[in-house]
């Protein structure tokens, strides 16, 4: 009886102790790291948060694999600490404010790979300059477009965030534009924010000049965010 | 030891022998198929439980998707927060939450459609075999034509072009034969219109009062379907997305697909127009007052409008019954809340209003005037300006379309022989704004709340104790019921769905006739006069798209189509773009003697803009891993 007992506790122990092989993986220790840049101006191009430029990966050596994403920064550049290492498939960048890309890239993941991407942005905004006087921002600037479509839109947007842009914002002053531009023009937005609630006097904001090209699921392009205080008391 | 070895011999016994007829025995807790089907009573049993499962956009429908429910979701835990639809779209608000544009499982039905389709699929099988006469089979043929078109409407509508599943798959183990791929959604639309023609050729006619099938629900379905895949091809370009399920077609349609599906709109709908079966309810109102009263009537008790009704959801047993409703103590005002914690939910925004057209300005949407500059922005009480004096916090609304007063109860009207109390505070003597807060003042020996009285069960608007007043400044009141109080417990609203009424047939011709430049201009523009007449309009309009999309707004408001209407027409990003909803504050202005009321242009209090994601024209498609179909865009 007691041989059986032991028998049965020897099986069972068998059991625990070998069921779990295939749970054994390696934790993600691997990161993919680098950043959106202009061709041309060798800068990281600016994008949104929200439904800004996403870096889609499928990672191989599996029968149905699904995308993975990474969402990169309104500064261009993007980080992922958490990846597994191995052989990846980029989707060639599409939507996003520059020309789509056309070439699925193979990356292999291990440590810490940094992988940069040249793209032609749609639109450069050159010599932005933000100034705030009284509760008037008023931004200057010029364009550049790199492709034949028209400009579609130019905006000034406010936010607390420096994540500013279209999609996240306080306020905004925009101007249809509906024309191919010529790069010596200057524009001029002025955003007065006298009665709108949302910002607070003495307080600090975000502002950031935009422009969107028309092409089909095209975002913004912007110039960097500028951080202004909106003055105490009125003049 | 001996003993073991006889235990041993025995169990092998048994384990040779016992199972002889029990794998052949048939279970009597299950109902095997040709039992079910072999009786006409047996049928009907089965197709009642079809209807249940109809993705029905009822009082049970909500966008959200809650415990795997997105219709029928009081099955298992009633509390859905008092969410409805038309919260996620620009006409209402929820009176505590944030009800999200999106997340992207929210209002799917794809495990649940197919389970639909494969328990109609199983009953169209048999149908050739029954032994019933011919008039009852294709009675049958058209019921099941119309479960199944009503289905794949619900699918193509949320996932664009699907797997078309005609025929009951049998189980195998070889799990590949089974996968299905999309069709693209072009295909898709054409498979759903097919089979309402084929419902519509095989059912007889009928009003709503039948509660089931009918060639005139048939025929409106299909007029709803057809004008939905017309608009997504005309107005695809305006938000266009790219991608596998793009370049396949299984997503979009090209343009020249438009006149087709808007024609195969008009006829479906002139077949309901020209019956002879159909009307407007009350169509010919003497007075505004009149008008308001008869809409509220007609969705208060459908079934007392059988020439308007073409197809009813009823609703009749109380409790835990899956088809119950709780609209009553979610929505009533708080002061009539007569128990329940959590009223009044349901606020309709001041945009809503403002759509609404006045009876001395026709033809075009005009804003409620509250400033004396009629300058109508949004920002909050300046009291530097020069605002309109009221001496009720409801006069503005006068002369203000009926339908708006029969759908909303406004400040300082009465309700269920109440006056309903919504204040969001009052400007003291020396010209101090005290809004959205509590507090009292006593002026010339009168005491005044903010609120407009001291406790938060004595009025119903703007306090935000327990999110139960409402903060647009109006509350809900289109299906609401007069007479019943309120019964402070779960499931307790039997009130029938109008799921399809011929006001929404009229507008869908009108809308397909004026999109499209086909069919007939003057019936298209006597079907939106039609309706205005009913709301107590008496100058005619001319056809145009601002005049339907505004009628159709307003005279569908709350019946869940606003939702769909912008998705359809491809306007939901640009509507919503770091979009806030607007609220119409009633305040008591001290300053005058005797006090009078302002009415103060604001942003919902406790709110945050909402922007709409153009993916979200089309929902992820859930386990693409396994079922190895093509995902929808930036999934």
């Amino acid at each position: 009886m007691k041989n059986i007992q032991i028998l049965i506790f020897l099986l069972c122990g068998a059991f625990a102790f070998n069921s779990c092989e295939l749970d054994n993986y390696e934790a993600p220790g691997a990161s993919l790291s680098g950043a959106i840049i202009d061709n041309q101006t060798g800068e990281s191009v600016q994008s949104d948060i929200i439904s800004g430029t996403k870096i889609e990966l499928i990672e191989h050596g599996y029968e149905n694999p699904s995308i993975q994403q990474i969402v990169v920064k309104v500064d261009g550049t993007y980080r992922d600490d958490m990846m597994f290492a191995g052989e990846y498939s980029i989707i060639p960048l599409r939507r996003g404010n520059f020309v789509p890309m056309t070439d699925t890239m193979i990356v292999n993941i291990e440590g810490e790979t940094v992988k940069n991407f040249e793209v032609q942005p749609y639109i450069r905004i050159l010599d932005p300059n933000i100034t705030i006087d009284g509760t008037k921002i008023t931004a200057t600037f010029r364009l550049e477009q790199t492709v034949e479509n028209e400009v579609d839109q130019i905006g000034l947007f406010g936010h607390r965030s420096p994540a500013v842009g279209e999609p996240l914002q306080l306020g905004k002053k925009s101007k249809n534009i509906r024309d191919v531009v010529d790069p010596t023009e200057v524009f001029e937005l002025v955003m007065d924010v006298r009665t709108d609630r949302d910002f607070v006097r003495g307080e600090a904001y975000h502002f950031r000049i935009g422009a969107i090209i028309d092409v089909e699921e095209a975002e913004y392009n912007y110039a960097p965010a500028v951080r202004l205080t909106i003055p105490d008391t009125e003049e | 030891m001996k003993l073991y070895k006889l235990l041993f011999t025995a169990s092998l016994v048994l384990l040779f022998f016992g199972c002889e007829d029990v794998l052949e025995l048939e279970p009597t807790n299950k109902l095997p198929a040709e039992a079910l089907f072999s009786k006409p009573e047996g049928v009907k049993l089965y197709m009642a439980n079809l209807y249940y499962q109809l993705p029905v956009e009822d009082f049970n429908y909500i966008h959200r998707t809650q415990d795997g429910y997105t219709f029928n979701w009081n099955g298992t835990n009633p509390n859905n927060g008092g969410f409805v639809q038309a919260m996620h779209t620009d006409i209402a608000m929820h009176s505590e939450f944030a009800a999200g544009l999106s997340q992207d499982n929210w209002g799917g039905w794809w495990d649940d459609g197919y389970k639909l389709i494969r328990d109609v699929n199983t009953l169209i099988k048999v149908i050739p075999d029954l032994d019933i006469n011919e008039q009852d089979r294709a009675l049958l043929v058209g019921e099941t034509a119309f479960i199944r078109a009503y289905a794949y409407f619900a699918l193509a509508k949320r996932y664009g072009g699907i797997p078309l599943i005609k025929e009951a798959q049998v189980y195998t183990t070889d799990v590949e034969s089974l996968k299905v791929p999309r069709s693209t959604e072009a295909e898709t639309w054409n498979f759903v219109l097919e089979e309402c023609q084929k419902a519509a050729d095989n059912l007889l006619p009928g009003d709503g009062s039948q509660r089931r099938a009918t060639k005139f629900a048939a025929l409106a379905l299909k007029s709803r379907a057809a004008l939905h895949a017309a608009s997504v091809a005309k107005f695809w370009n305006e938000a266009p997305l790219s991608g596998e399920a793009v370049e396949k077609n299984l997503v979009g349609m090209d343009a020249s697909l438009a006149d087709g599906f808007y024609q195969q709109c008009i006829q479906a709908s002139e077949a309901i127009m020209n019956s002879g079966t159909f009307s407007l309810f009350r169509p010919n109102p003497s007075s505004p007052e009149e008008a308001a009263e008869n809409y509220r009537q007609l969705f208060e008790n459908p079934n007392g409008a059988p020439e308007e009704a073409i197809f009813i959801k009823g609703s009749a047993i109380i409790g835990n019954d899956h088809t119950a409703n709780n609209y009553e103590i979610w929505y009533n005002p708080n002061q009539l809340a007569n128990g329940w914690p959590h009223p009044g939910r349901y606020n309709p925004t001041l945009e809503w209003a403002d759509m609404f057209e006045v009876y001395s300005n026709p033809g075009v949407s005009t804003k409620l005037n509250t400033v004396v500059d009629g300058n109508e922005d949004y920002e909050g009480f300046d009291a530097a300006r020069d605002y309109i004096n009221y001496d009720t916090p409801h006069d503005v609304y006068i002369g203000k379309d009926a339908r708006l007063w029969g759908s909303a109860i406004l400040p300082g009207t009465e309700w269920k022989n109440t006056i309903i109390t919504i204040q969001a505070g009052f400007i003291e003597p020396d010209g101090t704004p005290k809004l959205l807060q509590g507090g009292s003042i006593t002026v010339n020996g009168e005491k005044y709340y903010t609120y407009g009285s001291a406790s938060a069960s004595e009025h119903s608007g703007f306090n935000p104790a327990g999110g139960n007043h409402t903060r647009t400044g109006m509350g809900f009141k289109k299906f609401l019921q007069e007479e019943i109080d309120v019964n402070p417990a779960w499931n307790q609203g039997t009130l029938d769905f109008m799921d399809f009424r011929y006001a929404e047939i009229l507008l869908n011709y009108a809308e397909a006739v004026v999109e499209s430049g086909q069919g007939d201009q003057n019936m298209a523009k006597k079907a939106i006069n039609d309706i205005r007449k009913r709301a107590g309009h008496t100058t005619e309009i001319e056809l145009s798209i601002e005049n339907v999309l505004r009628e159709r707004t307003v005279e569908l408001c709350f019946e869940n189509k606003r939702f769909y209407d912008l998705i359809r027409r491809r306007i939901f990003d640009e509507l919503f773009n770091v979009k806030s909803r607007h609220a119409l504050l009633p305040v008591l202005d001290l300053r005058e003697d005797p006090p009078k009321y302002i009415m103060v242009r604001d942003v919902v209090p406790r709110s945050d803009p909402k922007t709409f994601e153009p993916k979200w024209y089309y929902r992820r498609i859930p386990g693409t891993g396994s079922n190895g179909l093509v995902q929808n865009p930036l999934y």
